[in-house]
């Protein structure tokens, strides 16, 4: 593994934080923290509005191999 | 065109084929470091299946992943059907676009091609590029991606070739986004540089409201300080949310659209 392969967070003076690799359980954090930041919220309905085109039989959310190695 | 490689404009002439690497640092075998379903890029791209290809043909010293670039061989052989199997997944999961980003993507051009042939179709390919592409790159990928987000660093050449050591950058990169433009969605990209709002941002900002017919705009202030400076060096600082205010502004009065 190299520094590559990890997120990288980045938290600015002032507090402001970026997430070089916003992946979905990061963005369930920053939600949290963050719950009415509204470039979050969009990010989260793009991201609910896609798994709701997916197959019905898929369940949402969890079920996806981790494939880095 | 990897027998004498002129994927991009520094046209380096590297056998890749034979084993020798171009000025990317890549012969013919590609590597990738990262693929993940990204949920912080453009939200119109998300959820994006991003794959994250080592190598790249310019030298920012500002690069947040330089490690991988300077080293590509340090990161994952690409393996096509691997990777296919992965894109699979990623929209089982729900990506609703396939993002290749780098490091450059276009340094990997053929390995990408192999993979897309791979897969059944029906997905969105979006390229996130610095587009220091040669026109024999770009027309490759004409008909392959769907969406460009992609890079317009500098305003002006002197900044290219001190920060990212890359001769003839204007023309190169205006050009790319112009034949960007007529065949994908084209969003642009300005990483906003400290101290450089009037030599980089408000050209690219004037380009942009010239000479494309819908300019779309997606305004970045995540630039990191490298490590290393000196104190007081000119990009020694964070971007302010002030100046982030004021390029927003700045791009609105000029009637682009602002892509978050």
């Amino acid at each position: 593994m190299t520094k590559c392969d990890l997120i990288q967070i980045r938290v600015r003076p002032g507090g402001r934080i970026y997430v070089d690799g916003l992946c979905e359980p990061l963005l369930e954090v920053a939600l949290a923290l963050c719950p009415d930041d509204p470039a979050l919220k969009r990010r989260a309905q793009a991201l609910a509005a896609s798994r709701a085109t997916q197959s019905p039989e898929r369940t949402p959310g969890h079920e996806h191999a981790e494939t880095s190695e | 065109m990897m027998r004498a490689c002129t994927l991009c404009p520094r046209r380096c002439g590297a056998d890749r084929l034979a084993g020798e690497r171009g000025h990317c640092g890549l012969a013919a075998q590609a590597y990738w470091f990262r693929e993940m379903l990204h949920c912080g890029v453009e939200t119109e791209l998300v959820p994006a299946h991003a794959i994250y290809l080592a190598g790249c043909n310019m030298e920012c010293v500002f690069c947040t992943s330089s490690e991988c670039n300077a080293a590509p061989a340090s990161a994952r052989p690409w393996d096509a059907a691997d990777l296919s199997a992965r894109v699979a997944a990623r929209r089982e999961e729900g990506a609703r676009t396939l993002l290749f980003v780098g490091g450059e993507p276009t340094a990997s051009l053929p390995a990408v091609l192999e993979l897309l042939d791979l897969l059944p179709g029906g997905q969105t390919v979006a390229w996130d590029s610095n587009m220091y592409a040669s026109p024999e790159a770009m027309g490759l990928l004409d008909g392959v991606v769907d969406v460009y987000a992609a890079d317009f660093k500098f305003g002006n050449d002197r900044c290219a070739l001190e920060l990212s050591g890359a001769p003839d950058y204007v023309a190169t990169v205006t050009r790319n986004l112009r034949a960007a433009e007529q065949c994908g969605r084209l969003i642009v990209r300005h990483l906003l540089l400290p101290g450089h709002e009037r030599c980089c941002l408000l050209p690219v900002l004037e380009w942009m409201h010239d000479e494309l017919a819908r300019p779309r705009l997606s305004l970045r202030g995540e630039y990191m300080p490298p490590p290393g400076l000196p104190p007081g060096a000119p990009l020694g600082r964070y971007v302010s949310d002030d100046e982030h205010r004021r390029g927003a502004d700045a791009a609105r009065s000029l009637g682009i659209e602002l892509v978050e």
